[in-house]
């Protein structure tokens, strides 16, 4: 079967490497490199290599936003599974076109753009708004760059800030679709379904949601947020398999819950600290975006330093601005100080340097 | 030319295949006066002749340099010598020697010469290589090999190795030279008593894991000397066997022990020194002669002629076949240093080995796997870009390119499979022949 596969593959390859059908070689050049690992071997020392590779890398976060996905698809319906389908459809697109016209194989980025896209939008957001969201995303927060591993930005966020800022309803709605068991219908953008505010607008009217909907769900927001315990289980599994770097997300909540308590001195009326962390979507950014290695920091110092930047970040917004979220900004802001603070921490490491030698 | 004198026994069999002609019948090599060398080599192109007719050049200064495979070589003279002519296209330099040998004294000499070994000292902290005319202040002997594929480690009685090598120190003329002996938890057990000139350090058994000079450096170097009694210390690096080479062990001075790893006649191998070592291994075609070591060792081209410190011999393969779906399956087969590997769960699984990247190239995401693991605390990726990418050398010697060890680590994790090392190594080559200008 797979050498049946193989050989198809090889085959086809082979014939539209020349000719007319030269335009879809790129295509499967792709399957072969999705399906099959390389045989490229090592042509200087060392001479073994480590079996992790980018895939197997990336893939870990999906692994990791699986169960999500999964409980989201049960309350809200298959709209999401749908939604998963056309991200990684629109992102496979993009992906070829630009890897064709810089003439590269397609990498596998894209597997983890792709889902986060799907988290971080409510279900209500109509399928033409999230199709514009993911192809701008992808081309303006990754491929203008030079693609997966050169992006400054995280391209979720950025095709989100685009369509938040174009389609603020649809992206950030007053009130969310409640959840509720209802795996076999569609969701559209209809009015008459029952909705509720999220956690963190209940509190500006002065309601305050009771913790076991916090915690363990369901509760209303983004696909992603549906339920706390899942996003923490999802996490911590990143950080076990050392995909995602503890010190980012230790110092983010540290930040929080420190900038929080500052605040409380003079800044009057805060919403509960349970609010602050399980309240909105710091748990996905934090362990979704945050601590995404490639628009991250480097050392282990900035490391720290970024992730105080965002928690410190979050909650000031959330307390002083009119937004109700806040994560995607900070977040944005902090990719956009990372050269800065990398910077700055080598320029630290350079006079620790100088005080030995 | 008939009247060719072939070092080969100075330069070690293919490896370093010098020539040097003195232009008439020369019965013992210490008695000529004028020379022709010729740098051409099968394996080591010289790229660059550093010296120009009418110099004079102190002995252990490079005359030549290469690019090697894995290493940059220089080539260097053990004499006093005034440059005559040089013949840049055939890679000829004629030359008059001025001095009597200058490296060392006594029986210690031809030793020296018989091994060549001082081509292959560097200085491990400042990755230049070893100045002959300084002693050095500490010397590390290593007694155990973690390297896949590197040699079995030391299992004799190590009060007398000890012994044997404040003795060998003693004939060099460094007397004052600290030595370090590495060992490991297995090798200590009995708790010898040692002489007070010996400092004994023990290592845990890691893999993987490069020379253990290598590890001991860890501690000492991420932001400089913080011991300041070995603060701008000269260290060199001896490894047992060619400490034994440096005694004059009867036992390795025709035929050497060579270990042999992944291949059907796994175990010892008892073969005469610069034999050529395909037929002793009945390898095919398809097959890689690694030697010394899977980290950082040689690829043996065609054939391959064993040189007496390599002590160790791997066979493997290019992949043959492409695995579908392999980053969907758990890898009990596979060796990495990663959790998201089954086999990092089991340690003992047996291994697939074979040379293949396992994986596609791609640009680096920035995961830091290559920083957590260099033991020089450097920060590779960091290094090849400013490097490579941003071509900004003098940013990527501030942030410690000189201080790689070529241990090879961050190639072997990263997940990019980017050529960290080899780059890294590039640029220190580069940065030397600048210093050297």
């Amino acid at each position: 079967m797979i050498k049946l596969l193989r050989k198809a593959i090889d085959g086809l390859s082979e014939r539209t490497k020349t000719g007319p059908l030269q335009f879809i070689h790129p295509v499967f050049e792709a399957v072969d490199a999705a399906l099959f690992d390389p045989d490229y071997a090592a042509a200087q020392a060392p001479f073994i290599r480590d079996a992790l590779n980018a895939k197997r890398y990336v893939f870990s976060v999906v692994i990791a936003a699986m169960p999500i996905l999964a409980l989201s698809t049960w309350f809200y319906g298959y709209k999401v599974p749908l939604m998963l389908f056309l991200a990684y459809g629109l992102g496979a697109l993009v992906e070829g076109i630009f890897a064709w016209s810089r003439k590269e194989t397609i990498s596998e980025g894209f597997l983890v753009t792709g889902i986060l896209f799907v988290l971080i939008f409510p279900v209500t957001t109509p399928l033409w708004i999230f199709s514009i969201a993911v192809v701008f995303g992808i081309i303006f927060g990754k491929e203008v760059y030079g693609g997966v591993g050169n992006n400054i930005f995280n391209p979720a966020l950025v095709g989100r800030l685009f369509v938040f800022i174009s389609w603020p309803a649809a992206v950030s709605p007053p009130e969310y679709l409640k959840p509720a068991g209802r795996l076999l219908s569609y969701v559209g953008t209809g009015v008459d379904a029952i909705t509720t505010a999220s956690p963190l607008a209940l509190f500006k009217t002065g309601n305050i949601a009771d913790f076991h909907t916090l915690f363990v769900g369901p509760r209303a927001g983004c696909i992603g947020e549906i339920s706390s315990v899942l996003i923490i289980a999802g996490g911590l599994y990143l950080i076990a398999v050392r995909v995602v770097n503890w010190r980012t997300i230790f110092a983010l909540f540290t930040a929080v819950a420190a900038a929080h308590f500052a605040l409380a001195g003079f800044a009057g009326k805060m919403m509960p600290l349970s609010l602050e962390f399980f309240g909105g979507g710091l748990l996905l950014g934090a362990f979704f975006m945050a601590s995404d290695p490639v628009t991250g920091p480097s050392s282990k110092m900035s490391k720290y330093i970024y992730g105080a930047f965002i928690g410190a970040c979050v909650v000031i917004f959330r307390r002083f601005t009119p937004l109700v979220e806040s994560v995607m900004f900070s977040i944005l802001l902090a990719n956009a100080v990372v050269p800065l603070i990398d910077a700055g921490s080598r320029h630290f490491r350079k006079l620790k340097e100088k005080t030995y030698v | 030319m008939s009247d060719l004198i072939h070092i080969k026994s100075l330069s070690g069999g293919r490896k370093f295949n010098f020539a040097l002609s003195t232009g008439k019948e020369v019965e013992n090599i210490e008695n000529f006066t004028d020379g022709l060398l010729a740098l051409a080599t099968p394996r080591f192109e010289f790229r660059r002749i550093v010296v120009a007719p009418g110099e004079k050049i102190r002995s252990g200064s490079p005359i030549a340099v290469s690019s090697g495979f894995r290493q940059e070589l220089q080539f260097s003279l053990p004499y006093d010598i005034e440059i005559k002519n040089v013949d840049y296209r055939n890679k000829l330099i004629s030359f008059k020697k001025e001095s009597d040998w200058h490296f060392f004294s006594g029986n210690f000499r031809e030793k020296f010469i018989s091994s060549l070994l001082w081509l292959e000292i560097t200085d491990p902290v400042t990755g230049r290589a070893f100045d002959p005319f300084k002693m050095p202040s500490n010397v590390f002997i290593s007694l155990f090999c973690t390297q896949p594929g590197g040699g079995k480690s030391f299992s004799g009685d190590i009060q007398e190795m000890s012994e044997n090598a404040i003795e060998v120190f003693q004939e060099l003329g460094w007397d004052e030279v600290r030595i370090h002996l590495l060992v490991n938890q297995s090798q200590i057990a009995g708790n010898p008593e040692f002489n007070e000139k010996v400092k004994v350090v023990v290592f845990p058994d890691i893999y993987p894991a490069p020379d253990p000079g290598i590890l001991f450096s860890k501690k000492m170097i991420p932001y400089g000397f913080k011991d300041t009694a070995i603060s701008h210390a000269q260290m060199d690096y001896v490894t047992l066997k060619k400490l034994h080479q440096l005694v004059g062990n009867e036992k390795f001075k025709d035929y050497t022990d060579v270990e042999v790893y992944n291949h059907k006649k796994v175990g010892t191998l008892h073969m005469p020194k610069w034999a050529v070592v395909n037929p002793f291994l009945e390898v095919s075609e398809k097959d890689r002669i690694i030697c010394g070591g899977l980290l950082t060792g040689n690829e043996g081209c065609g054939e391959f002629t064993l040189q007496p410190h390599q002590r160790s011999i791997t066979v493997i393969q290019n992949p043959e076949s492409r695995e579908m779906l392999q980053f969907l399956r758990p890898g009990f087969d596979r060796d990495s240093i990663s959790p998201l590997v089954a086999s990092f769960y089991v340690p003992k699984s047996p291994r697939k080995i074979h040379s293949g990247l396992r994986g596609e190239v791609r640009m680096c995401i920035n995961c830091n796997y290559c920083s957590e693991i260099c033991p020089a605390g450097l920060d590779p990726s960091i290094l090849w870009k400013t490097s490579a990418l941003a071509s900004s050398l003098e940013e990527a010697q501030d942030l410690g390119l000189k201080r790689c060890m070529r241990c090879g680590l961050c190639s072997y994790v990263c997940p990019a499979k980017i050529e960290l090392s080899t780059e890294i190594m590039r640029f220190q080559g580069v940065i030397r022949s600048e210093d050297q200008k």
